[in-house]
């Protein structure tokens, strides 16, 4: 991050409906670096999309502040710059395909006499059947909706993309073409960020990603650091004994070369290089007297994660 | 759009725009400062207009020479000008919107100052408990129950046209306008009745120029005014009008048959069957029938029609009424004439009415119009 | 201003064979219906001025912002609006663009109406009522703008407020004409009758007043008390509901998602 320039900065944002009765987010300061691909995942309800809403102002924060390229996000220029698919692609049904993109095309200012040129391109690269081109949007499938939805966002090189769970009900092919597109961004420099439940494509493209849950970050992950290999171990401890300190958890992780990531009701959190570490591990911290009650694995990278974070708040 | 390719840090990107074009970044969701500032500034100098104008209302430059029911002398009932009657009261809020609105209008004001004779009429019952017996009789007369009424009328009180209701300028002068059109239909009506066919044809044929032949009483304009010239033996006359009249309308319902039938194109009896069992359709065809009987010298029928209008129509004051009693007791008149002097040379009866005295049993209302009717020209636009 | 708003808008109306009919309807049906039955003069003119007031062009231009001010468009509109909002486009810049859209919809349509009408008329042998000189053509285009920015703002209302205020508006440019009367007694009329119908007359003098924002161009100019109060209170109901366009709007908020 500090070798990077700052593209979206949060700070302290809150966001409560219904009188300050609901809070859909409960204070989130983040910050997201130009070039940066920064996924936001969660449960249904987490506040996810109440956090798009507000980098797209399409809602008002009851407090706190979003900058992006150091203005407001309401601001026209941010507008310009930036470019956003919808979760669900309600498009005007009676336009066709090319229609619909001149229309976009002229919304974002873009020069009229490369109209026709920029909006071929465009549906080009989202592999829309020319056929489709001059076809009625709603005789469109959902793939096809999807990769409409993209090809809009790719009129006037954004600088910055949201995208709202991108890859719910794509098909293989249209995943693959998703993930083409995030990494040309990427080689771009371009911002992304996405919401998403598909982890799966998440993780392989992005550089971080927020864990939100109850309107909060619960955690901030680098991808980077996160290898195919590499698994997620959770030790459950008995609640009645005394709970091994934070060292000797670090000091046994740093033995097998993983690590630790810090205990939380009851559970130690381990990242481990290899699942034949697995054993290893348990049996250290047997050996140091640790109350074990229960071992688990994630199964492999985000999802696993994902899934620990969810069930813990399920177990809660 | 930014084309720049690759990385646009965020301090580039600020500078780029800060130093020339952040000011033209404004917010998407601001409301615009000129819109608002603006409409503030109108909506204050809206206020304090109306303020100021209901504290000294605008001066007007040209005001309608308003009468009062009480003030109308002889001598208006006997110019050749329309009475024009505003109905209105103090405590009535329409009334004030019209005042300050249709009847401030100069071309309204002017027209109503040169071609009409304009009396309001001010309704105290709600104050006074009562009107004064001038103003009472003019709302019976024209049956006035909501403000503002406006009625156009001849000096006589024969009601043109009326208005109910607030209108806009355009419409108020078309209602004048029309007004001044129409009133040439019914001096027309009048002359006929009383004996001035010369003065009827010049009455009707400026109404049907002047309507361009283009108005639903264009048809009765064309037959009346046929009438007259039959009425004065000019046969020509009557033809080219009943001639023009056929080729003219092209509505064939009644009373396009009675044209047809004037021109001799259809009998009598073929007339009446067009009418049906329509009674007004039915007086139409025997009075208009019987006067051109009577002016062609057909006594006998005019006779056996018109008497059939006077012992069937059951309003005294209709044209056809009028028309019928008053040619009546013209035959009956001849009649006597005859018998009484018998002598062998004397010579056949001038069947014209134009050259017959009125007699006490003439015409039915002897119209306020009349007195100087001969006086007058019909009125162009 | 945007060209894409506005051109969009009114190209929206021809996207639908229903929208069409609709639209041929109020253009051509319409008038042909009341000139077959306008048989006089009288009530050629009764008619025309229900139509010419504000009536049908409150209803044309309702029509025209039917899609995405507000609440409808099969209640999906938040996230339609949420996409096109992402796009450099202010707020107060699509409420001007939908209102000249309107506006321009409503000229046309009316245009074709007056058009109709007379044709009809004359076909039937009959005067016309409406002539097309500068003073009705300007009250035209002149009430099309300002009647196109009333419906902005009912277009700018939650969906259900919206509609009953327009209904009421309709209600009250429907009997404007028999209201603009006052009753001479109440002899024999229950007084409750009458005190509502005091009432409906005090109602719609002031929505006449304060909300209808129609001008008659020859009345203000060809006055004998010439006065530019009808000038700046024409003026300034435009600006407002423009103003109280784009203030709603910019208030609202757009969740498109489930939360």
């Amino acid at each position: 991050m500090s070798e990077k320039t700052t593209c979206i900065k949060i700070e302290n944002l809150v966001k409560t409906y219904g009188r300050g009765r609901t809070r859909a987010l409960d204070g989130i300061s983040l910050e997201i670096g130009n070039g940066e691909v920064f996924g936001l995942i969660g449960p249904n309800g987490a506040g996810k999309t109440t956090l798009m809403g507000c980098l797209l102002s399409l809602l008002r924060p009851t407090s706190g502040d979003i900058h992006i390229f150091g203005y407001t996000p309401d601001n026209l220029r941010v507008k310009e710059l930036s470019a956003f698919l919808p979760e669900r692609p309600n498009f005007d049904a009676w336009m066709t395909a090319r229609q619909f993109m001149s229309y976009h095309h002229m919304l974002a200012k873009l020069p009229h006499k490369t109209s026709k040129q920029d909006v071929e391109e465009a549906l080009r690269q989202v592999e829309l059947d020319p056929s489709a081109w001059d076809r009625r949007i709603k005789k469109f499938s959902r793939g096809m909706l999807q990769r409409l939805g993209l090809a809009q966002m790719l009129l006037g090189d954004p600088k910055l993309c949201f995208l709202d769970e991108p890859g719910s009900g794509m098909d293989p092919i249209g995943a693959n073409l998703l993930r083409k597109l995030l990494l040309n961004w990427k080689k771009k420099n371009v911002t992304v960020v996405l919401n998403s439940h598909h982890l799966d494509e998440v993780e392989r493209v992005c550089d971080r990603v927020a864990f939100i849950k109850g309107g909060r970050i619960h955690q901030i992950e680098e991808l980077s650091n996160i290898s195919k290999e590499e698994i997620t171990i959770i030790v459950k401890c008995s609640p009645e004994l005394e709970m091994p300190d934070d060292v000797l958890c670090s000091d046994i992780a740093a033995t097998l070369e993983g690590h630790y990531f810090g205990i939380t009701e009851h559970c130690l959190r381990f990242r481990l290089k290899h699942e034949k570490d697995k054993a290893s591990l348990v049996k250290a911290l047997v050996e140091k007297q640790v109350a074990v009650e229960e071992v688990f694995q994630e199964r492999r990278g985000l999802e696993d994660l994902f899934i620990a974070l969810h069930n813990e708040d399920l177990r809660r | 759009m930014a084309k720049s390719e690759g990385s646009a840090p965020e301090t580039e990107l600020q500078e780029n725009v800060s130093a020339s074009q952040k000011k033209s970044y404004g917010s998407t969701t601001a409301v615009p400062k000129w819109l608002l500032i603006s409409t503030m500034f109108l909506l204050i100098v809206r206020a304090g207009l109306s303020i100021s104008e209901s504290i000294s209302p605008p001066k007007a430059s040209e005001e309608i020479k308003w009468r009062t029911p009480d003030t109308i002398t002889p001598s208006d009932r006997g110019s050749d000008k329309l009475f024009f009657y505003e109905f209105s009261a103090d405590w009535c809020e329409p009334c004030k919107q019209l005042e300050s609105t249709a009847l401030s209008s100069r071309e309204v004001v002017k027209f109503l100052n040169e071609k009409f004779i304009p009396i309001r009429v001010v309704d105290r019952k709600r104050e006074d408990g009562k009107n004064t017996p001038a103003t009472q009789e003019l709302e019976d007369l024209f049956s006035v129950q909501a403000f503002p009424t406006m009625v156009v009328a001849l000096p006589d009180g024969t009601k043109i046209q009326d208005q109910l209701g607030v209108v806009n300028a355009v419409g108020l002068k078309k209602v004048l306008s029309e007004a001044n059109t129409l009133s040439n239909y019914f001096h027309g009506k009048e002359c006929l009745i009383n004996a001035e066919p010369k003065l009827a044809t010049e009455y009707f044929e400026a109404f049907l120029n002047q309507t361009h032949w283009n108005h639903w009483r264009a048809p009765f304009a064309s037959i009346l005014c046929a009438l007259a010239f039959e009425t004065m033996n000019d046969q020509e006359g009557s033809k080219r009008i009943l001639e023009k009249a056929i080729t003219t309308f092209k509505d064939h319902s009644f009373p396009y048959p009675i044209i047809t039938h004037l021109a001799g194109k259809i009998s009598f009896d073929e007339l009446l069957k067009e009418a049906g069992e329509n009674k007004g359709s039915r007086l139409m065809a025997y009075a208009y029938s019987g006067v051109q009987d009577f002016s062609r010298g057909n006594t006998a029928q005019a006779t056996e029609k018109l008497s059939w209008v006077k012992s069937n129509s059951n309003d005294e004051t209709s044209f056809e009424y009028r028309i019928s009693r008053s040619l009546l007791a013209q035959i009956k008149m001849k009649k006597h004439e005859f018998r009484s002097s018998a002598a062998p040379n004397s010579t056949p009866p001038n069947l014209s009415p134009a050259n017959t005295a009125p007699s006490n049993e003439g015409p039915a209302i002897q119209p306020a119009a009349s007195q100087s009717g001969k006086s007058r020209e019909p009125g162009n636009k | 201003m945007s060209p894409a708003v506005y051109l969009f808008t009114l190209w929206v109306k021809f996207s639908s064979m229903s929208s069409v009919l609709g639209l041929l309807f109020l253009a051509i049906g319409v008038p042909i219906i009341l000139s077959s039955v306008a048989v006089d003069g009288k009530t050629a003119d009764l008619l025309v001025n229900l139509v010419n007031g504000p009536t049908l062009a409150m209803a044309i231009s309702y029509t025209f912002m039917q899609d995405n001010i507000a609440n409808t468009r099969q209640m999906n509109d938040g996230e339609y609006l949420s996409l096109l909002f992402a796009r450099p486009l202010t707020r107060s810049q699509y409420i001007v663009s939908k209102w000249l859209a309107g506006s321009t919809g409503v000229f046309i349509i009316m245009m074709l109406n007056i058009l109709t009408f007379n044709t009809a008329q004359t076909l039937q042998g009959r005067n016309t009522v409406v002539d097309l000189n500068f003073w009705s053509m300007s009250d035209l285009i002149l009430n099309a703008l300002s009647y196109s920015a009333l419906m902005v703002v009912i277009r700018s209302f939650p969906m259900r407020l919206g509609i009953a205020v327009f209904i009421i508006l309709v209600y009250a440019s429907l009997i404007g004409p028999a209201l603009s009367f006052s009753m001479s007694s109440y002899e024999g009329a229950i007084p409750a009758v009458y005190m509502i119908f005091q009432a409906l007359v005090f109602i719609s003098n002031f929505l006449h007043h304060f909300v209808f924002p129609g001008i008659d161009l020859f009345e203000v100019l060809n006055t004998t008390r010439f006065s530019v109060l009808p000038l700046v209170t024409y003026v300034s109901n435009i600006l407002m509901y423009l103003l109280l366009g784009t203030v709603l709007l910019s208030r609202r908020e757009f969740s498109y998602g489930e939360e």
